[in-house]
């Protein structure tokens, strides 16, 4: 009973600085619904002159990049402000308490990721939810498409959380990774299609995202959604996501055991 | 005899870094071909403390107090050397290691910023697995002493240096850990907060029996809290033991300064070393003889001013380094 | 000169981490082929976007991305005030004899500019080729005002928002938001989008003002405009002069200034 009131503690710290801040939680409502409504409103214009391009129609265009827009909270509140980032600890030396403590340091790390996309999920869903009523998406393409939408999500946010806690542990020792963690982000969202549909650019470019772990975390799954990829041709990307899990896995934990092994702690 | 809580044995730690060779061309060829530097940050250090003893650490900026104590609370892992805390290798468990000690570093904290400080007692008293009822009691015990109810509903941002250092204190105690390690606790304070966290300190210890190991650089500190010191200068050990002995061998012993009204009739007292301008000044080592010239000095009425000072620790300390690198180059 | 030597040492201190500095730079070419990719994407895949030639809207995306070349260079500390101000750095700089602003900017040098450069030359290059226009000295001189405008209107928004960081971090994260919204959809011709998102776009955060209004004037797209030609025309003009009112609001903000406790 402990073990799970330890871990529900440690999961809902970043979803806390949010919810105690009241001004916070509505900043994000209409930060998200003045987004929600901005890019419904161009990809609609867009598609005035052309009715399909890409392969995608208006209707499966607008979910695209709606449910796109929803991506950047499945990430979890800002950190950064609550001098609460791995980064942070690893430069003001704070990051010894994580030793200091009958928590595994990466499981902290790991549960703590787990609020943090827990609770953006939670606002993506309300977002969807609302976007839905109001018509502005289209409903799954098939049950199948859905199902193997949430699947495919599922897999997607593990290697985002990967991605991001590999870049997190490296600073043990590079002691700054603004730039590994900028590339991470731009990349990530570029070829997750957050900046314009994969569909839109050129074959290379669709070939060389293939083998990337990031399109997985919401190219695949959207592209399930509005049924761009068919429920039958989903298994390759099923099993390139999977491939990634395993591998970004095992090289996770190796990190983990040599920064157990060299905590570099700032100051005297 | 009392077991010993901490040990220490020939401990070493280096780190490796890269440098930067100077000027712009130094800095690209740092760039792509970067200087490997070794730093011994801890040499050779041995000591051990035993059960509710009060161990102070001292030393200089950089001598390596804090390296040690990195190791002996299993943060950081020897490079050589063995240590043991309640009779365990630190680093090597370090989640049982964690609920037997507590720590606090004086510079950084380990509440969570952004959250009220009680939020993060509460976050700590689930992390540690401590039971509503102990965690309530000790709570009310902590509040008690350091008087943290009058901000432990703040965020530490909103906090000042003593009322985040005072919220660290408890924090390190919610789970009554019997063995407790501060580093530089009182730094940056002011003095009546000093004095709170020194009287925390000093009953956690006597009252409580917990063995604390403390490094500081405030003399005042020592003088109050520990009976025993060792003194640390470049990763090695100069000193170790009491701290009367310490005064005794390397003190320069006791001063007072006496300014007596005009046309006084001076005292026929021993020690007097000399006079500056109205000032009389009396020296000596034997404590008793310092208290028996206050004693006739304290009788008369025409002493303007008084000055009493014990061995000014600091002094005693660089006597100690002076002695020790003379022998060292003796010896080589 | 003082400013030059700020530069040089915070290039310096970037360098220190080394594999750092490369990626940073990475980071800056890697996005600028991004948005450029996106263009081009943009102008094949939707040809005739409201009734303009895929040069006039190229150069709307070249525009914006030169403007924001030049505000990522000389204004990203505006972006920096919370974090600066959480560390109490600004105690410091209130204590210097320069303007707070001024070190503001000056405290760090956005490195991912540097692979930027190159790309956004190849954008305007580009765009320029692509129009047919006659290209007189008035054109050209009227083009880098334009960029100019974009740069004033970034920096003009950012800091007007970063001003509000002095006192309140989470500003910090309206910063990052607006910023994500003027990269998105500053990239269009604006009368494409129906009246209420124009109105948010030319009146709440005026990006309009960046590309998309100079860019019409300059090629002459003044059919469908929703605001009077010589608006458009004037447009780098309310631009330096909504950065001057920014800086006047950051004046105000500073003089309420408190610092942070302990």
């Amino acid at each position: 009973m402990t073990e799970i009131r330890q871990a529900w503690r440690i999961a809902r710290t970043s979803a806390l600085y949010e919810v105690l801040q009241p001004g916070r939680l509505a900043g994000v409502a209409v930060q998200l619904s003045l987004q929600i409504f901005l890019t419904w409103c161009l990809w609609r214009a867009l598609y005035e002159a052309v009715p399909a391009s890409g392969g995608l129609d208006r209707g499966q265009a607008v979910t695209y990049t709606v449910l796109g827009t929803l991506y950047g909270r499945l990430r979890g509140p800002d950190r950064g402000l609550a001098r609460d980032t791995v980064v942070q600890h690893v430069r003001e030396g704070s990051i010894l308490y994580w030793y200091l403590r009958p928590v595994m340091p990466r499981r902290y790390h790991w549960l703590r990721a787990v609020g943090d996309q827990a609770y953006g999920f939670g606002w993506a869903l309300l977002a969807y939810l609302a976007c839905l009523s109001f018509g502005l998406i289209g409903l799954p393409a098939s049950a199948a498409a859905a199902a193997l939408f949430a699947l495919t999500l599922l897999l997607g946010q593990m290697v985002l959380y990967y991605l991001l806690a590999l870049v997190d542990v490296a600073c043990f020792w590079t002691l700054q990774n603004f730039g590994v963690l900028a590339i991470i982000r731009l990349v990530q969202n570029l070829f997750a299609g957050a900046i314009v549909p994969l569909w839109f650019l050129p074959g290379w470019f669709q070939t060389l995202s293939s083998w990337l772990p990031f399109e997985a975390s919401l190219h695949v799954p959207i592209s399930l959604y509005i049924g761009r990829i068919e429920p039958s041709g989903a298994g390759r990307y099923v099993l390139v996501q999977v491939v990634w899990v395993v591998l970004l896995a095992v090289v996770l934990r190796r990190f983990w055991r040599r920064a157990d092994q060299q905590v570099v702690v700032q100051g005297g | 005899m009392r077991s010993q809580a901490i040990e220490a044995a020939g401990l070493r730690k280096v780190f490796h870094s890269t440098s930067r060779r100077p000027g712009v061309l130094g800095g690209l060829r740092s760039l792509v071909a970067p200087e490997r530097v070794t730093t011994v940050a801890v040499d050779d250090v041995s000591f051990s403390v035993s059960e509710g003893e009060l161990l102070a650490l001292l030393g200089p900026n950089g001598a390596g107090k804090s390296t040690t104590i990195k190791m002996l609370s299993g943060v950081l892992v020897p490079s050589e050397g063995r240590c043991r805390v309640a009779g365990q290798v630190p680093h090597l468990d370090r989640r049982a290691n964690a609920q037997r000690i507590g720590a606090v570093f004086g510079q950084r904290s380990q509440l969570w910023w952004d959250l009220p400080a009680l939020e993060s007692f509460a976050m700590l008293r689930d992390i540690f697995r401590v039971g509503d009822d102990a965690y309530r009691k000790r709570l009310d015990e902590l509040e008690g002493l350091l008087e943290l109810s009058g901000f432990w509903r703040q965020r530490p941002r909103h906090m000042s240096l003593g009322q985040r250092v005072r919220c660290d204190l408890a924090a390190a105690l919610l789970h009554d850990p019997a063995i407790i390690f501060l580093d530089e606790p009182t730094i940056g304070m002011d003095a009546v907060v000093k004095e709170q966290v020194r009287e925390f300190i000093r009953y956690q210890t006597a009252e409580r029996g917990r063995t604390i190991l403390l490094t500081t650089h405030d003399m005042a500190e020592v003088s109050r809290l520990a009976s025993r010191v060792v003194l640390i200068n470049e990763g090695r050990v100069v000193y170790d033991g009491g701290l009367a002995d310490l005064q005794r061998e390397y003190g320069s012993g006791w001063k007072v300064r006496v300014t007596y009204a005009p046309d006084a009739a001076l005292p026929e007292v021993s020690g007097l070393t000399g006079t500056v301008g109205d000032e009389h000044r009396y020296a000596g080592t034997d404590p008793a003889g310092q208290r028996d010239l206050l004693r006739r000095l304290l009788d008369r009425d025409d002493v303007e001013d008084l000055q009493a000072h014990g061995d000014d620790l600091e002094e005693v300390m660089a006597e100690v380094y002076r002695r020790r690198s003379a022998a060292i180059e003796v010896a080589s | 000169m003082l400013t030059w030597r700020f530069i040089t040492l915070s290039i310096k201190s970037a360098m220190e981490y080394r594999t750092d500095f490369f990626l940073m730079i990475a980071v800056g070419a890697i996005w600028q082929v991004t948005v450029a990719v996106f263009a081009t994407v943009l102008i094949t895949r939707f040809p005739g976007l409201g009734g303009w030639e895929s040069g006039a809207v190229l150069l709307i995306v070249a525009v914006r991305m030169a403007g924001h070349l030049l505000a990522a260079a000389l204004f990203m500390g505006t972006r920096q005030v919370a974090g600066l101000t959480m560390e109490g750095r600004i105690d410091a700089f209130l204590l210097r004899p320069m303007p707070v602003y001024r070190q503001v900017m000056l405290n760090s040098f956005h490195v991912p500019v540097l692979g930027d450069v190159v790309v956004t030359g190849l954008m305007l290059a580009t765009a320029v080729r692509l129009l047919t226009l006659d290209w007189t000295a008035w054109r050209i001189g009227y083009l880098v005002v334009a960029v100019l405008g974009t740069m004033l209107l970034e920096a003009a928004v950012q800091t007007f928002l970063g001003s509000f960081a002095l006192r309140h971090p989470t500003a910090k994260l309206w910063q990052e938001w607006t910023e994500d919204l003027m990269a998105t959809f500053g990239n269009y011709p604006l009368h494409i989008l129906p009246s209420l998102a124009r109105t948010v776009f030319l009146y709440v955060l005026p990006i309009g003002l960046c590309g998309y209004l100079p860019v019409a004037f300059l090629t002459g797209n003044t059919a469908r405009l929703p605001v009077p030609v010589w608006v458009a025309a004037a447009s780098p003009a309310i631009s330096l002069v909504l950065f001057l009112a920014s800086l006047g609001w950051w004046s105000i903000q500073l003089r309420r200034y408190e610092s942070v406790g302990g």
